[in-house]
């Protein structure tokens, strides 16, 4: 995949990897760009660009994951980029899923009862999926805001709880693989359905699998690789300027 | 092509090694690309192809002897096959396309050679262990019921997972359900 730039025209982006359009949604940019460049469409929704271009190209290319300068950039953009892509799970990519289970089970044969018990795996592991975004929207992202603030600005005295009570640590070890369960499915699906189903719903429910699962990869690792080492290192700043 | 192989790329020339491994991911899909710029025993031994220039291996030769079998040459030209002794290698400066069809030939000549266990049906001990571990029973639970021991369980376990292509419990249970090994009323 082509590296993006700022100078390059923002529909020409989308015709080479029509896959980044819920990516650029996530910054509030919508359809209609017209004529205009990345930085064009970044400076009036007031985005900063290079990040807008970073986060784009690392979601295209696997190999392409300029971890030091991703780290350059401020961290309440990056988790804020996290938290809209939490977003964009929970309302858009699993609801539109469960509509193609609703298809997929209606345009089958009745017969087919193992259908039922895909749909009954989703929603079990869309419950997992709420619960661990849940998590992080009210546990640790709102504790990196703190301890943002307090490497920032004013040590106030509630961030040495904070910080006493919960950690990057603590999220290291509570971040659990959130796709294995989805590597399982869609390979299930692929290698082992049969019996009486409809063609197109279960492909669309797999493109969707595909998508989700590509999306959480990238995901995660923007979590892993930048948040958790940028965090725990104002920590640790924290921690020596407090003693 | 290369699914659950490892290929090593040994060469101090980065950009040749770089641009190598793309034709192989692109093609090929080996498991693992590992690029070197000397050749390391621990990478020599993981590997099970290994791509190295010709003036490398003259300066190993002592080290590289062993792994000749699988080893495949970067030639800095096409020499004519009867002086070439190598079994196999590429010239650096064949085009890309000609390049491919030459690679295809060695891998599968290579591949041949490479008893290659497949991936097969599960066994009926399998299938025991799998109706267990899909009804929600842990792995000492599946030990006692079976008079096996835990270290057993652990290994049909991954033979399960490996010849299925899945790893998670609910998984497991779904696949079970859906081959009718046991029935909704089982799940605890």
């Amino acid at each position: 995949m082509k590296l993006i730039t700022p100078g390059m025209k923002m529909a020409d982006v989308i015709h080479g990897n029509y896959l980044l359009l819920p990516v650029i949604n996530r910054f509030g940019i919508r359809l209609g760009f017209g004529e205009k460049t990345v930085r064009e469409v970044c400076n009036d929704h007031t985005i900063d660009v290079d990040f807008f271009v970073a986060m784009l190209n690392t979601f295209s290319n696997e190999n392409y994951f300029p971890a030091k300068k991703i780290q350059t950039f401020n961290v309440l953009t990056i988790q804020q980029y996290l938290q809209r892509t939490h977003e964009y799970y929970l309302n858009t990519l699993v609801p539109l899923i469960e509509q193609h289970l609703k298809t997929l089970l209606a345009r089958s044969g009745r017969r087919n009862k193992s259908l039922t018990d895909v749909k009954k795996f989703f929603l079990d592991y869309k419950k997992e999926l709420v619960a661990h975004f849940k998590l992080e929207d009210t546990v640790t992202f709102p504790y990196i805001e703190a301890v943002y603030n307090a490497y920032h600005h004013q040590t106030d005295k509630t961030v040495r709880n904070k910080l006493s009570s919960y950690s990057m640590k603590t999220y290291q070890r509570e971040h659990t693989n959130i796709d294995e369960k989805l590597l399982d499915l869609k390979n299930i699906l692929i290698k082992y359905i049969h019996g009486d189903f409809d063609d197109a719903s279960c492909n669309a429910i797999i493109f969707e699998l595909f998508r989700l699962e590509k999306d959480i990869q990238d995901h995660t690792r923007i979590e892993n690789n930048i948040l958790l080492p940028l965090v725990t290192e104002m920590e640790q700043a924290l921690k020596i300027k407090m003693r | 092509m290369l699914s659950g192989l490892t290929v090593l790329i040994v060469s101090p020339n980065q950009l040749q090694a770089i641009g190598l491994k793309y034709i192989l991911d692109e093609y090929f899909s080996p498991d693992l690309v590992i690029l070197s710029s000397s050749p390391e025993l621990p990478h020599l031994h993981k590997a099970d192809i290994i791509f190295l220039p010709a003036d490398l291996y003259a300066l190993h030769e002592s080290i590289l002897t062993s792994f000749r079998k699988k080893i495949i040459l970067m030639l800095d030209q096409a020499i004519p096959e009867p002086n070439n002794s190598f079994q196999y290698s590429i010239a650096v400066t064949t085009s890309e396309s000609i390049l491919i069809d030459k690679l295809e030939s060695i891998f599968t000549s290579i591949l041949s050679s490479h008893s290659q266990e497949k991936p097969v049906e599960l066994t009926p001990r399998e299938i025991e262990v799998l109706k267990l571990v899909a009804k929600g029973l842990l792995n000492k639970q599946i030990a006692d019921k079976l008079s096996i021991s835990l270290h057993t369980v652990i290994s049909h376990r991954k033979n399960i997972t490996r010849k299925l292509g899945i790893k998670t419990v609910p998984g497991l249970t779904l696949y079970a359900l859906m081959n009718g090994l046991i029935s909704s009323n089982d799940i605890k």
